[in-house]
């Protein structure tokens, strides 16, 4: 930002969709839309999710990684049932699930293996582990499509939230000091959970290949309320305003997530085909997310004040979830900061 | 008087240079705070003069009286217990200044001091939730669940006060300690004649010879512990970014 502001920032960004808003309303980010072709919309798989606040303002280049609901086959199979789809069947599995398996009178399996703090991530990691899923499945979202209010405290947002509040006696005891990436990696990994959400990533289940190597575990992509949703982020390249040759670095955008360099790049680094022509070279298991399932997730709203609605909204899900607030007065609280945000942004817009 | 006026001059000239540095690196960056708290300011914007908006926002703001309130929670907690503990540990080296035992003391009490707050709160976090088997016993035995420390409204406040109490502690008892070490050993002695115990000889001299320490310590006790932020808040590295 300091380096924009003193002329002297890239003519090619690297933002993930929160940060969008306060590029664009400033000007910093140039709108693509004028430099792509229709040929470059099916060249490139997701340039769609680049599309936010009137404009094309970003290209995607890290994405078709989702969120998505790992489960214990093992444990399935001994509990006699089969892969959830419904939230109710999902809560139904946590409860059976959840039990002393040692007889010491000690809980030591449980139904969804979660943890609410961050730990080494952003506070904004756990909306992308566990709220977005669920507040879309309910047939809410964060802001009503005007983008001048926040919907999230809705009859569905709310529901949202309780259905995750119901969950808990089926989590580890302390998951409100457990962080989200132990919760996946060592009580769902380790084999004491039946159910953890985390991104598709093929680096876990190498990783759960030389650490777990008898975890026999598959997923599903999306549960299912009144819909399906999970949240997939769309890191995306972006054409700076203040960029003297934008043709080139327009060229330098669609060369960097062509088929070529991408091809190479995914090889080393994994990571979801950008183009039509790039092979899938990832964990066969998790192609699907990408093919037959890749309606079912999607990135986030890009709206104004996104940071600082979303960071108020984890802190309310937490004390939601530590018991400390109800979710309707909690998603009260947290539509009243944000609606405040929203007006005074529009008010000075207009 | 020419004399005099060669050495006010050559006064000033020692003291310039950090004059210069505290001008320019704290003097100057106060005052622009100052002036773009008047403003709405988001860097890629010029500023824009608001008035005192920005200060109403903050006092109606329920999170910011919250957080404010917390702070405040901390410093209570902090301040008396670090103070306490800091005299009692001074005493206890200071008793035992030529040994071996009391100089590795005055060593190792020291070394959190030195670690930035951002690790011990990192370290602190890794242990309390970490379920590693030997804190978890010792914890039992005081019947406290320390995984559950963190997670829970009730006690976090209270434990994040208790790792800055382990961090900072050290450098008061060093500040105790060289204060201890200057007290005249014939007040103790001449005490002793007049048939003084240990606790009394604690409370009617060594107590009182700390007074102006004490003082020091409370007061930079509470500048340190509302500026607890660190410990708490650690920012994700940039590969770590939201997602």
């Amino acid at each position: 930002m300091t380096g924009i502001n003193a002329g002297e920032g890239p003519d090619v960004g690297y933002m993930y969709v929160e940060m969008f808003p306060t590029y664009i309303d400033s000007g910093a980010v140039a709108d693509m839309a004028d430099y792509l072709t229709d040929e470059d919309y099916e060249t490139y798989l997701y340039l769609e999710k680049g599309q936010m606040m009137g404009g094309q303002y970003g290209f995607p280049f890290v994405t078709g990684n989702p969120f998505i609901m790992y489960y214990n086959k093992d444990i399935l199979d001994s509990l006699g049932e089969t892969a959830p789809e419904i939230w109710e069947n999902f809560r139904r599995i946590c409860e059976k699930a959840t039990k002393d398996t040692d007889g010491d009178g000690e809980i030591d399996q449980y139904g969804y293996a979660a943890g609410f703090n961050n730990g080494d991530m952003s506070p904004l990691y756990l909306l992308n582990s566990y709220y977005y899923s669920v507040l879309w499945q309910s047939g809410s979202d964060i802001y009503n499509d005007d983008l001048k209010t926040v919907r999230f405290n809705d009859e569905a947002g709310v529901e949202a939230v309780e259905f995750l509040k119901s969950l808990t006696p089926y989590m580890p005891k302390d998951y409100m000091s457990l962080a989200a990436t132990d919760a996946f990696s060592n009580v769902f990994g380790g084999g004491k959970a039946v159910f953890a959400c985390a991104r598709a990533m093929q680096a876990q289940t190498e990783s759960f290949k030389e650490t777990y190597p008898d975890l026999n575990w598959d997923y599903v992509t999306s549960l299912k309320n009144k819909q399906y949703g999970t949240f997939g982020a769309a890191d995306s390249l972006t054409l700076m305003s203040a960029c003297e040759d934008k043709e080139l670095a327009m060229k330098l955008i669609k060369y960097m997530t062509g088929t070529e360099v991408m091809t190479e790049y995914h090889g080393e680094h994994y990571g979801a085909p950008m183009t039509a022509d790039e092979p899938y070279q990832g964990d066969e298991k998790l192609e699907r997310t990408l093919t037959e399932d890749r309606d079912k997730w999607r990135p986030l709203q890009a709206g104004p004040c996104g940071s600082d609605i979303l960071l108020n909204l984890v802190s309310q899900l937490q004390a939601v979830m530590s018991g400390d607030a109800e979710a309707k007065e909690a998603l009260d609280e947290a539509a009243d900061y944000s609606n405040d945000l929203l007006e005074e942004y529009w008010a000075d817009k207009e | 008087m020419r004399k005099k006026k060669q050495q006010v001059f050559a006064a000033y000239g020692y003291i310039a240079p950090i004059a210069l540095i505290l001008i320019v690196f704290l003097g100057v960056s106060v005052t622009m705070s100052i002036i773009l708290s008047f403003t709405k300011y988001n860097i890629l914007t010029p500023p824009q003069f608001n008035g005192l908006d920005n200060y109403t926002r903050m006092l109606t703001d329920k999170k910011f009286m919250k957080a404010l309130i917390n702070t405040l929670k901390i410093m209570i907690y902090v301040v008396p217990l670090q103070t306490v503990t800091a005299i009692g540990v001074g005493v206890l080296i200071a008793a035992r200044k030529n040994t071996w035992l009391g100089k590795l003391a005055n060593i190792v009490i020291f070394i959190p001091v030195l670690s930035s707050n951002a690790v011990v709160g990192t370290i602190w976090k890794a242990i309390l939730n970490g379920h590693v088997g030997v804190v978890e016993k010792i914890f039992a035995v005081f019947g406290i669940d320390c995984s559950m420390l963190l997670g829970d409204a009730a006690t976090a406040l209270l434990t994040v006060a208790m790792v800055s109490v382990w961090k900072n502690m050290g450098y008061y008892a060093v500040l105790y300690i060289s204060a201890l070490m200057s007290i005249p050993d014939s007040y103790y002695e001449a005490a002793k004649v007049d048939g003084a115990g240990r606790w009394a000889r604690f409370r009617y001299i060594t107590l009182p010879m700390l007074k102006p320490t004490t003082i020091m310590t409370i007061f930079l006790g509470i500048t340190t512990s509302l500026q607890c932020f660190d410990i708490i808040y650690n920012p994700p590295a940039p590969a770590a970014a939201p997602r």
